[in-house]
Formats: structure tokens, sequence, C-alpha cells
């Protein structure tokens, strides 16, 4: 469906290089959720911009089979009808001078599709979709009158009109409480069962190993591993991701969380595995060298050299 | 067990054009000496506002409408604001803000400004100060190194020690820290809740830890104080909240809670509808518009705490009979 | 919109500052109507009063109090008192007195009764002038005299004689020649009388005879009784028949005060010089903020929307044009261009318009550019991207609506700049003079003014408080609007 291929970024960052991505490989099929967890500042959200082509970067962008690293005019426009992206922040990813009407609308104007009327009702649709109700009521006010919550479902419902294949969902519900996470979480399922794929970026793996069939682990700009949520969950095989599980809270008076990673206070190594700082269990061969992604049971790859 | 500080029938309204924002509307709520109590509520619920009431730094537009904030036996809220600033914001109750990230002066070094805090609160001389400062991020198992970077320069994990050390610099007896780890990840959350209770017991302070993450309370809290709509909904020890709750917000808030050793269920809950508007709360009790079990009366009284045995206290008009 | 009108009327600041505004604007949009010159500067409409006269209402003050105002007597023909000598008949219609004269020295004389109030002013007027028109018809032969008399009390000064133009042989006046059969207008001015065309002024004496038409108001406006009679005489010498259709006249005293606001130094209407000011002030400062801020817009959106070399290309041509400090060499400019007459044809306004505009668009740009990056950095713009949007929709859909409120500040912000610069030639003498602006209004006013005049108050107070209620009006008005339609400053307070 659409996958990217060894892709990497660079930032300047006062003049020094920034090298947010290191050759990074992820692929998401037809119908698939997709979980990318990782540590805040590890690139995730650069990596979902990236194969969104939304992003200057090094390596492949293939969709349908199709590369689509350098498209430009016509098949550009396919590729953004129907590839979209739910930002981290709600708040900025809306331009409040508009209507909440006419940001849902913008994309199909964009592309022309579909008279005023229908343009009308597929916003409307949209809204309701996201559990904005009445529709009507929601569609003719402005973005400062609406919460948090419901601003993020407008960014939702933003995408969903243009019936995309592939959605980017950027921390869709990390600004959201608790209490409303699960029926926005609960659009991606019904996304997910009419073919729709997503990619739902997340730092905290508990909320989307609920939706997600695959997760990837990022950490410093690698991903670290990739599998099945099954075998992420249950059985994590490198030790950042067993942090990353470990970490999460349970609600459960008395639970502790047990830390796995040393402290994390170390500059981030020029060479070798990017988590030998903080790695339990390293050894002299993670200091110089980089280890590679390896199998290690379907579907279930993992990049340390403990396997 | 002794009260470090304790709130009684605290209201703070925000003005604005029109009305009133009733942020917080008659809360009490104590905080035992030495524990930490946990603040929740879902977002816009009135947390910050009322950590923001006790270390006196409400936005202009904020009036205290009434109550009492007793601290060492004075009420802070009626202390003349140069007392206040002279012998308690930041000496004896410091402050971890919600944009703490952002907080940090982004045109000065991590020393200097922690320097700055220690010359201006205490006499000593810059190389004692200095001193501190390095012990301080010692203690918060930060490389000295960081001293010398500007805030722009650390991550956020390496920000949040800082201003956590910043915040102990002066040996606080109450340190409010809100929501200190909401923008991390889990892995350098739990690091910065470890750090926070291990000082806690080598310091001695007590803290109020505001969150809208219950799961995380349930790892560190001692008691739980859960607010709804700017008021008291529940409030108790740990235990008793995470396995007793009584308030129906509080049950249906912790069955919305993902846990991931049920991940397989594939099933999550959320509480039907929206937080109300805090500019015109429904009447009566204000979760009522939300609530599976409301009745008439809901509509029309507003539900008082009730104090159940082991100070467990709940504001629902269904614990009625209960007393 | 209504919301913004709102909010907008609320602020103290912007309504005062609006009301100033539309003051302007009215007296600007009606500057036709509430002064009858359109040039005051023009030889033609100089010299309506006494120049330095102040406003008419300033004789309330104390050291003003008691001089002559302007009067103007517009006679109408039932005020005609008529009197003859010898075979005479007369008639009267609306315009006309009409005379049908016979005889030799037979004489008609036409008199208007008027009062005139010398005895309660501290000067006589500063001139006067006397109008009419008039039709004489008779045959070659016959010779005709038009005398004007000003009759006071018992005193009666002759003031000028006009006589037929082909009645060639010398005469005793021959200045003032008397066209015959057709409709001419008779005019006088008491400066422009001496010994030669004025009987009354050539029976003086010594150095009188000489001053003349300077002293003249002040020999006949002056003392008891208040009563004065202009007279008009139609004096057959040769005996033939002659028609003398004689209108009345219009006799106007030019006092020591005039109009609204007084007369500059050279005698023009300071109110009109003001009103026509505004108007232009305003013109030019609002079109060529409008180029300032078209320019600023155009290469700021380029610069913070394109970024990387065209950003950097475009950034060092605005700094280069920040280094050239903009008055001197627009100084420089303006005087090269005008002294060397190198643009013949081309208005002077439109080459201060040009020049200013091409100098002054630097800061605009950075301000748009440095918004426009910082809006580019906002997510919805990427989020636009995303949906497909070009740059032409990002650009008029997002950017520039987010923009608005800087530009409408900023061209609320460049007008003053504008009218402040462009002010400042003026007064220097290196714009516009031969037109009234406020500027050089000033300047005029300032080089003008000596010791002995005094403080002009009614010659500087207006250009220059218009200068400064106009600019601090469009700057809280431009802060206001700014306010008002920058939609993420005012975040949290809806
Ligand atoms: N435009 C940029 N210029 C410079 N550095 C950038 C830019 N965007 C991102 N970065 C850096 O690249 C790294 C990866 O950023 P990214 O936003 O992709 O992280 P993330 O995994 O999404 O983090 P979070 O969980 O906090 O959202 C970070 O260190 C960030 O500071
Ligand atoms: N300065 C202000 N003016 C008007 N209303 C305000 C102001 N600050 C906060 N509020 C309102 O007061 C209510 C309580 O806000 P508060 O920040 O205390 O919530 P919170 O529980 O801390 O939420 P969060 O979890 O999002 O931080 C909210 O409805 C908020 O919109
Ligand atoms: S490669 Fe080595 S350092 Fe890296 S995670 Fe595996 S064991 Fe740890
Ligand atoms: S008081 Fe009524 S509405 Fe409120 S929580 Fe209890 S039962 Fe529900
Ligand atoms: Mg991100
Ligand atoms: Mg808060």
């Amino acid at each position: 469906m659409i996958e990217g291929k060894s892709i990497s970024v660079k930032f300047k960052v006062n003049g020094r290089d920034f090298q947010a991505l290191k050759g990074v490989n992820i692929k998401v099929n037809k119908g698939e959720v997709v979980g990318l967890a990782g540590e805040s500042g590890s690139g995730k959200t650069t990596l979902g911009r990236a194969i969104l082509l939304l992003q200057k970067f090094q390596g492949q962008v293939i969709w349908d089979g199709r590369d689509v690293t350098k498209v430009k005019g016509k098949k550009m426009k396919e590729f953004r009808m129907k590839n979209q992206i739910v930002y981290q922040d709600p708040f900025d990813a809306i331009d409040i001078r508009l209507k909440i009407f006419d940001v849902i609308a913008e994309g199909l104007r964009i592309h022309h599709e579909g008279s005023k009327q229908e343009i009308r009702d597929s916003v409307m649709e949209s809204l309701k979709l996201v559990g904005l109700n009445p529709p009507e009521q929601f569609a003719n006010i402005y973005p400062t009158q609406l919460s948090g919550g419901q601003l993020q479902r407008v960014a939702i419902a933003r995408t969903l009109v243009m019936r995309p294949d592939f959605i980017v969902a950027d921390e869709p519900v990390s600004m959201l409480d608790m209490s409303i996470r699960a029926g926005i979480l609960e659009i991606f399922n019904e996304l997910k069962s009419k073919g729709t794929s997503t990619l739902m970026i997340t730092h905290d793996l508990s909320t989307v190993a609920y939706v997600s069939d695959r997760i990837y682990v990022m950490y410093l700009g690698k991903i670290v591993e990739s599998g099945l949520t099954s075998q992420i969950v249950e059985n994590p095989k490198h030790p950042y991701t067993q942090a990353l599980i470990s970490s999460i809270p349970v609600p459960e008076p008395g639970y502790k969380v047990e830390p796995k990673l040393k402290d994390e206070d170390v500059p981030v190594p020029e060479k070798g595995c990017p988590l030998y700082p903080r790695c339990p269990f390293r050894m002299e061969k993670c200091k110089t060298s980089d280890p590679e992604m390896v199998q290690v049971e379907p579907g279930h790859e993992v990049a340390c050299y403990l396997y | 067990m002794e009260e470090e500080i304790s709130i009684e029938k605290l209201k703070t309204y925000f003005k604005t054009k029109s009305d009133y924002v009733k942020a917080v509307d008659d809360l009490s709520m104590s905080v035992k000496k030495g524990q930490i109590m946990g603040l929740a509520g879902e977002s816009g619920s009135g947390k910050s506002t009322v950590v923001t009431t006790i270390f006196r730094v409400l936005p202009s537009n904020a009036e205290v409408k009434g109550g009492k904030i007793t601290f060492e036996g004075n009420d802070i809220l009626s202390m003349d604001e140069k007392k206040f600033k002279k012998e308690i914001r930041w000496k004896k109750i410091s402050w971890i803000p919600q944009v703490s990230m952002d907080s940090l002066d982004p045109l000065y070094t991590v020393k200097s400004q922690m320097m700055e805090t220690i010359l201006t609160h205490e006499d000593v001389s810059k190389a004692e100060a200095a001193e501190r400062a390095y012990k301080a991020l010692e203690s918060v198992k930060l490389n000295p190194e960081i001293a010398e970077k500007y805030p722009h320069e650390l991550s956020g994990g390496q920000k949040q020690r800082v201003i956590i050390a910043m915040a102990l610099l002066l040996n606080p007896s109450l340190v409010i820290a809100d929501e200190p780890t909401t923008a991390l990840d889990v892995v350098t959350q739990a690091s910065i809740v470890e750090l926070l209770t291990k000082k806690k017991k080598e310091m001695g302070f007590s803290m109020i830890f505001v969150t809208h993450d219950l799961s995380l309370l349930a790892t560190m809290a001692d008691a739980v104080t859960v607010m709804y709509a700017g008021q008291l909904a529940e409030s108790g020890n740990a235990e008793t909240i995470f396995k007793s709750p009584e308030h129906p917000y509080t049950k249906l808030l912790l069955k919305s809670i993902p846990d991931i050793r049920k991940w397989k269920e594939r099933k999550l809950y959320s509480i039907p509808g929206e937080p109300p508007n805090l500019e015109n709360p429904p009447s009566g009790c204000r979760f009522r518009t939300r609530c599976p079990f409301a009745m008439e009366i809901c509509k029309d009284k507003v539900p008082e705490p009730v104090t159940l045995k082991g100070g467990h206290v709940v504001a629902c008009h269904l614990l009625g009979d209960k007393k | 919109m209504n919301k913004t009108l709102k909010s907008l009327f609320k602020r103290k600041s912007f309504l005062i500052s609006f009301a100033i505004l539309i003051f302007f604007v009215i007296i600007s949009a009606t500057a036709n109507l509430l002064t009858p010159y359109t040039n005051p500067y023009e030889f033609s409409q100089e010299y309506i009063a006494n120049p330095y006269s102040p406003p008419d209402w300033a004789s309330i003050f104390p050291q003003y109090s008691g001089l002559p105002p302007t009067t103007t007597y517009q006679f109408t023909t039932s005020h005609a008192v008529v009197q003859k000598e010898g075979n005479v008949s007369f008639t009267k219609n609306s315009t006309y007195v009409i005379g049908e004269l016979q005889g030799k020295n037979s004489c008609l004389n036409v008199s208007y009764p008027f009062t005139y109030n010398s005895p309660a002013y501290k000067k006589a007027p500063s001139s006067f002038s006397l109008n009419f028109t008039g039709l004489i018809k008779t045959s070659s032969s016959t010779d005709v005299q038009v005398n004007i008399y000003l009759i006071h009390g018992n005193k009666s000064y002759f003031l000028e004689s006009f006589v037929p133009v082909d009645y060639s042989f010398n005469f005793l006046y021959p200045t003032c020649p008397l066209p015959v059969n057709s409709v001419s207008n008779f005019s006088i001015e008491s400066g422009g009388l001496n010994f030669v065309n004025s009987p009354y002024i050539s029976s003086l004496s010594g150095s009188a005879r000489l001053e003349g038409g300077i002293l003249i108001p002040s020999l006949i406006f002056k003392g008891d009784p208040t009563s004065y009679n202009v007279m008009v005489s139609v004096k057959d010498l040769s005996g033939g028949p002659v028609s003398a259709y004689i209108s009345p006249p219009k006799l106007k005293n030019e006092g020591y005060l005039y109009g609204i606001l007084g007369t500059d130094f050279r005698g023009s209407s300071v109110f009109s010089e003001f009103v026509l000011g505004a108007r232009f002030d305003l013109e030019l400062s609002v079109a060529t903020s409008l180029v300032i801020v078209g320019i600023g817009l155009i290469l700021g959106l380029i610069a913070g929307y394109k970024g990387g070399k065209t950003d950097t290309v475009l950034n060092s041509v605005t700094d280069f044009f920040l280094t050239i400090p903009t008055l001197p060499l627009l100084i420089v400019l303006e005087s090269v261009l005008v002294a060397t007459n190198l643009i013949l044809n081309v208005n002077k306004a439109f080459i201060i318009f040009t020049l200013i505009a091409l100098l002054s668009w630097m800061a605009t740009m950075k301000i748009i550019r440095s918004a426009t990056f910082t809006l580019k950095g906002r997510t919805f713009v990427e989020a636009s991207r995303a949906l497909g949007g070009g740059s032409f929709h990002i650009l008029f859909k997002h950017l520039i609506p987010n923009l608005l409120g800087i530009i409408v500040a900023q061209i609320a912000y460049d007008v003053p700049t504008v009218i402040l610069v462009e002010s400042g030639l003026d007064f220097l003498g290196l714009g516009i003079t031969s037109f009234p602006t406020w500027g050089n209004m000033l300047g005029y006013a300032s080089h003008e003014l000596t010791a002995s005049n005094g403080f002009v108050w009614w010659w500087i107070l207006p250009p220059g408080l218009g200068i400064i209620l106009l600019s601090a009006a469009f700057y809280f008005i431009g802060t206001a609007l700014r306010d008002v339609l920058s939609p993420y400053k005012t975040r949290g307070e809806a």
C-alpha cells in the first residue's frame, strides 16, 4: 500500500546538521492500522511527514507499487487526495479564520470534488461520523468556540471527507481526555473495516495497542523493532521496547513501574547502537557497530545484537 | 496525620466578556504531610486553577470569590503579597508549572537561571550558589555539563529534570507539580516520576501532583482527589479510589483508562457527552448531563460532599443514604 | 464581520480616531463646496483680504478687537437713488438702471447708500474694490463719460472716470477706456488708483498724491457719519443721444479679519488652503501608503513563503535599501529631478509619490516577511498543503487572510509616515510649492514669520494640528485594526 524505503532526514539546527531519521524502512498494508511508538523526539512525526511527501528526505516512497518520491503535478494531486494526515496539535492545525464547514470542505474544494450540494452533504456526513452532532450546528461556528477534543474531531473529519486510502494520525488522542479517547479510536477502527489504512503515531503504547495490527518502535531516528501487536506487547525483544512496555502505568494502586533503562543523561552516541549508553544488556560490540534488523519470528524484526 | 495544606470551599472564577467561568467552585481538599496527593480530572476541570490559586500566580482576570487555604496555620489567600513572596513562594511552596517545558528562559544558561533563584531568596555568595546549582543537577541525575547549556539544547526529559532541580533548590515543604510528564514518553515519564518520589523520600516534602492520567497516579500517589467541572467529585486514599470508587464519574473514568494488560479485548470505554461549559454549568450536580445514574434530585440540588470511613469523601446524591 | 466591528467600536481610542478621520474625509470630499477657491496660491486668488488677517471670530480677543472685517455690499436696482441733470429720462429693471440722455452736459447719477461703521474700527479697510457692468449705446461722434464717486457725508471722492475707446483724441483720463455698444465690466481696485487715473488722487498734494492708492481707503473710510454712497454718473459731453445701462455695483471693503481661518502672507484664505491641503495630503498619503504596502506585501510574501535563496536575495535587496538614508536621498533626488527639469511633463506630486513609495516599503516588507515566516511554520499551512493545496491556494486562503490585520495596520501606519515625509519636503520647499499642502503651509509660515507679524497662529496651527491629529488617528486606527483582525494574537479572549 504505502512504503518508505531507507528514509533519512537531516535538519539544520544552529548551523549543525542533525540527523532526525537514519535510513528508516516502514510499510503499511491496505486496511491495516500500524502503530508507530517511540521516545519523544525520536522522529515519529518527521517520518509520518516524510512518507506523505511533506518533508524533504532521502530515500524512496512507494505508493501502490509506484515510486512517488518525485511526483509532481497531477500525480501529486492524486497522491494528496488519497493520503491524509491528522496532526498532533489540533489548535495549531486549523486556521481559526475559517468556519468549521470551510475547514472540512477545503480539501474537496481544492480538488473540485463534486458540486456545492455534494460537498455540503459530504461535510455533514463526516461531521456526523466523528460524532459532532448536530452537524448543521457545528458547521457554522468557528474553531475558537470548540474544545480541544471537538477540534481534534474536526481535524479528523477534514481528512475523512477526502475518503483517503491512508491516514497518518499523529498522536490523534494524546490531546484528549481519557474519557473521550475511545470515541476517536473507534473511528479508526471503523475506517479499518472499510479498508482504510492508518499509521498511528504515539508515545503511549497502551492506547494504540487497542487498535493496531502491527507496531513499529523507534529510538533516536531508527526503527529498533517491528512486529504484530501481540508480539510487541507480549514478547518485546529490544531492550528499549521492553522498557517502553514495562513503563506503561497500570491503573492499579501500588503497581510499581520498574525502570529498565539506565538514566538517560548521556550524549547521543556517534556510532554503534543508539541505545548503548542506556542499555542494561550492552556488549562491547554494541559500542562500535550498529545492529541491523533481523527476524526473530515471522513478522517480528528487531535491531539488537542480543538476537 | 498532620495536614500540610488544606483548602476550604475555594471559589476561583475567571471574568470573561459576558460572565464568569466558574473554574473552581466550592472545592475543599487537604494534603497530609509527607504524602503525594494526586489531583485528577479531565482537561478544563480546574486542576491548574486550584494550584495557581495556592501559589498565587493567577492570571489577571481571575477572582478568588471565597474560601480559605490554610498553610502552616495561616490563610494564604489573605496574606500580604510581600510577605507571601518573601516567606512562602518558592521557599516553602514550589511549583512546576504545566507549561514547564517552556518555562526556562531561553536566553540564559541552566546554571545562571538556577543561581538567580538561589540568590534572590537567600543571602549566600555566588560561589556557594553555583556549588548548590551543580549539586542540585547531580541530584536529579543530570550530567553537570548541562549547567552551561541553553534550554533549547536540552531534550524534553532533560528540561523537565532541570525544572525539578530548580523547584527543589530551596528545600520547600510543599511541591506542586502540574502535569510534569504529559508531554513525555512513558519511559521518560517513569524516570521523572521515580525521581520525584525518590526526592520526596529524601527531602520529606509533600506534593500535589496534577494529572489527567489516573493510571499514573496509581503508581505513585498516596491519596487522590478527582475533580469534575470545577468541583470535587471524590477524594480518598489511592487504594480506596482505585479499588472501591463511589462516584459514578470516578468509576467511569477508571473504566475508560486503557490497560495494556487488557489490550486483547480491543474494547475501550468512553464517557458519552462533552464536559460542561463552566460559564453556564448544569444546575445541581454538574455531572448529571453525562451520568448514567442521574436522578430527579441531581437536577435540583448540588450534592454535598459526604465523608465516609477512612476519610473517603464523595459528592453524589447516590450516597445520600449511606452516611 | 459584525463582531469585528463591535470590538472595534468598543475601543475609545478607535472611536476618537475614527471621528477625526471622518472629519478630515468629509472636509476633503466637500472641499469644493466649502471654499470657492481652487488654488489659493494662484495670483488671482491672492489678496482676498489683507495679508496676515486673523479670522473673523478672533475679534473676541482684545488684541484683535476693533479690526475692520471684510465687508461686501451687493446692491440691487431697487436700492438705486437716481438723480438727473438736464434732459434725461430713466427706467429700472431688475438688472439695470437705464437712462436716456439728450443734450450737452446732461447727467444721470445713480447712487447706492450703504453704511460702514468707520468710527467703530481702529483702522480703515486695507483696500476696497468696486465692480459693475454697464452698456453705453451711442454714436461714435458722441462724447460720454462714466464717473465713479464715493460720497461720505458732504464729501465726495471722484474715484475714476471712464471714456469711450474709439474716442481717440487726447482726453483727460486716457487710461480708463470705455467700450461702447457692448456690455463691459467696470472695475476699480483701490490699490490701482493713482494720480493719473483718479481725479481725486490727482487733487491731493505732496506725498499723499504719490501714495494715492494705498492711502485712499483711510482717507475715505474714517470718522462720522456711518452712511456712505457709491455713485455712478453718466455724463453726455457732446449732446448726442446716449443710452446708458448701469448695473448696481458690488463693493467690497477688505478688512483685517477674514473668514474662518484668516489669511496668510499672500492674503489668501487659510481655510481654503487647509481644506485643499487636507484633501491633497489624504489622497497622496493613502495612495502612497497603498503602493508602499503593495510593494512590501508582494516582496515580503514571496521572501517569507519561498524562503531559501529567494529570501536571501530579496532580503539583501531590502537591507540595501534600508541602509540608504532615505530622507537625504529623497531630498537629493527630488531636487535633482526637479531642478534639472529631467522630467518635464510630470506632475510634481507624482514624482514625490513615486519617490516616497520607492524608498519606504522596506519596513513593511520586513514585517510581512517575518509574519509570513511564522505563519508558514504553523501546522494549518502544512495541513492545507497535505490536502493538496498549491501555493496560490495557501497564499490566498490562509496567508493573506491571516496577514490581513498586519496589512491593514501597515497601510494605516504608513499614512502618517508619508504625510510627515511629504510635509517635510514641502516644508523645506523641495516638494510642492505651487499648491497648498499642510507641509508647505507650515513651510511658508515659518519662512515668512518675522518678529513684526508675531505668531500667525491661525496660519500655523491648522496644518500643524492637522498633521498631528491625522497621524495619531491613523496610528490608533491601525493598531485597533491589527488587534481585531489578527486572530492568533487575541486567541483565548473569546
Ligand atoms: N523543522 C525542524 N527543524 C529542526 N529540527 C527538527 C525539526 N522538526 C523536528 N526536528 C527535530 O527532529 C527530531 C524528531 O522530531 P519529531 O517531531 O519527528 O519527533 P517525535 O518523535 O514526533 O516527537 P514527539 O513525540 O515529541 O512528537 C527532534 O529532535 C526535533 O527536535
Ligand atoms: N485566564 C482564563 N480566562 C478564562 N477562563 C480560563 C482562564 N484560564 C482557565 N480558564 C478556564 O477555566 C477552566 C479551568 O481551567 P484549568 O486550566 O484550571 O483546567 P485544567 O484542569 O488544568 O485543564 P488541563 O488538564 O487542560 O490543564 C477551563 O474551562 C478554562 O477554559
Ligand atoms: S544492540 Fe546492544 S546496546 Fe543495543 S539494544 Fe541491543 S544489547 Fe543493547
Ligand atoms: S449526583 Fe446524580 S448525577 Fe451527579 S454523579 Fe451522583 S448520581 Fe450522577
Ligand atoms: Mg511528534
Ligand atoms: Mg492544567
